[in-house]
């Protein structure tokens, strides 16, 4: 069953090995890192193909849904939505660790990647107020006093730091102190993993205005285990060469 | 396989039969109602323990991260996050329709999935700028001007009518145009179907100011997609037992 899972998914992924698997998105890490990361740790090649955002206006409409990551299959399929390719490419590691078939273990690894998923939905009003505050009925940036769009802005994102962040910390560190091992679920890397780190570490970036990297500096476990993750010998090697 | 997928996640959901599985959630359909969906296809017995709002507070710090729904299975162990729980009884269906274990289909049902999830993202805001205001970096609502709060949620709702609910429901006619009009993700109900079904039948229900149940008659195809969904057997019963 397990062997067969990862059969079909590399079959998928690498067909006949003439036609390498294509994934499109942006030059951002963005919703496709976490992709990226779990395809080189399967050992499935692919073309990390970067579309800049000068040629999006003229990509977006050939894609399904106007959007990307989109993942286009030696068979030519195209599949979108990042958590499914990463779904696709968790089944099709060759050690069965990434996106275990054993039922009771899965459901945990989902559990873990739904929390990524409440997180990434906290954070993302304090996102979007940046880049498009009109969506929550403010002027547009262009139109914005910009003392009270700055005042907005810092408000939010203190908001996020104060009651979110050290929250969902929280939820993260204790589900590594239960798994008593190196990564979320246990010893092995899952693609829950995956996903948390790539959500986490942009925190550490200190990109966003008002959100210092400093705010991930109290989480001890939470940067230990990231330290774990990026030192993991085939992400260490796929981060060396993306650069 | 597909055997083996189904057979252990009916003995997490069912286990020897004397401990029923456990859904707890609010008293709403909600992020649970889907749940509740897929285990009534999937012929999984559950208790639908209903928490009420004023017994919310002290329950909520008994949970694993302070939020619901939980499923309890019947060897103790418990599950969080809703999606989680619908995948789970997805490969509890004894016809392993719900949610395919055959790789391709499977990622089709992933593919709508998110697109669900999409759809519920972009309409965040819009319920978010009426009920939890301060979220958005509005003056919470006993304190918003109400003549600012109304204009401010149209125009944030209007938008979402005007523009976001085409391009989904564009999306999702898109999908089921592929199945020759059967499902989402193809012949046959899944899991995709039942997000979708929660998540679009909300906007026929007229419950969000500025957001008439109208909004959804351009909207043939996924019209008589819901009818579909609706219509099958066991949701049909599902739905009919819950009526009281």
């Amino acid at each position: 069953m397990s062997a067969s899972n990862i059969d079909q998914a590399r079959k998928l992924l690498i067909g006949d090995g003439i036609t390498p698997l294509k994934l499109e998105y942006f030059a951002i890490e963005g919703v496709a890192e976490q992709v990226r990361i779990a395809l080189a740790v399967a050992e499935v090649p692919f073309d990390d193909v970067r579309i800049g955002f000068s040629d999006w206006a003229v990509k977006k409409p050939t894609t399904k849904y106007g959007q990307l990551p989109e993942m286009i299959l030696p068979n030519g399929d195209v599949i979108t939505e990042s958590m499914a390719m990463l779904r696709l490419a968790g089944e099709a590691d060759p050690e069965g660790k990434l996106y275990p078939s054993d039922m009771a273990t899965r459901v945990k690894v989902e559990g873990v990647l739904g929390l990524v998923g409440d997180l990434s939905r906290a954070w993302r009003p304090a996102l979007y107020i940046g880049m498009r505050p009109e969506a929550f009925g403010y002027p547009t940036s262009a139109e914005w006093d910009k003392e009270v769009k700055d005042a907005t802005i810092k408000k939010v994102r203190e908001a996020f730091l104060s009651n979110e962040l050290p929250r969902y910390m929280g939820c993260f560190t204790d589900l590594l102190k239960e798994s008593g091992g190196k990564f979320l679920l246990g010893d092995d890397l899952t693609i829950a993993d995956i996903a948390a780190y790539q959500q986490i570490l942009y925190f550490k970036k200190g990109i966003a205005d008002y959100v210092p990297k400093e705010c991930m500096d109290p989480f001890k476990e939470i940067n230990d285990w990231m330290e774990r993750v990026i030192s993991i010998p085939k992400i260490a090697a796929y981060k060396a060469k993306a650069k | 396989m597909t055997k083996f997928n189904i057979d252990q996640a009916r003995n997490l959901l069912i286990g020897d039969g004397t401990t029923p599985l456990k859904l707890e959630y609010f008293p709403m359909e909600g992020l649970a109602e889907r749940v509740r969906i897929a285990l009534a296809v999937a012929d999984i017995p559950f208790d639908d323990v209903r928490i009420g709002y004023d017994e919310w507070s002290e329950k909520k710090s008994t949970t694993r991260h302070g939020q619901l729904p939980e499923m309890t299975l019947p060897n103790g162990v418990v599950v969080t996050e809703s999606m989680a729980m619908l995948r789970l009884a997805g490969e509890a269906d004894p016809e392993g329709k719900l949610y395919p274990s055959e790789m391709a289909a499977r990622v089709k049902v992933e593919g709508v999935l998110g697109l669900v999830e999409d759809m519920a993202r972009a309409w965040r805001p819009s319920l978010f700028v009426f009920h939890r205001p301060e979220l958005l970096g509005h003056p919470p609502s006993d304190e918003w001007d109400n003549d600012l709060k109304v204009a401010t949620v149209k125009k944030v709702r209007g938008n979402f009518v005007e523009t976001g609910l085409p391009r989904f429901m564009e999306y999702f006619t898109n999908y089921i145009k592929e199945s020759g009009c059967k499902y989402l993700a193809g012949e046959d109900l899944t899991i995709a179907d039942i997000s979708a079904y929660q998540q679009i039948s909300y906007f026929k229900k007229g419950v969000a100011d500025y957001v008439p149940k109208e909004c959804m008659d351009p909207f043939t195809e996924v019209n008589k997609w819901m009818e579909r969904v609706i219509s099958h057997p066991k949701i049909a019963a599902y739905k009919a037992s819950k009526a009281k």
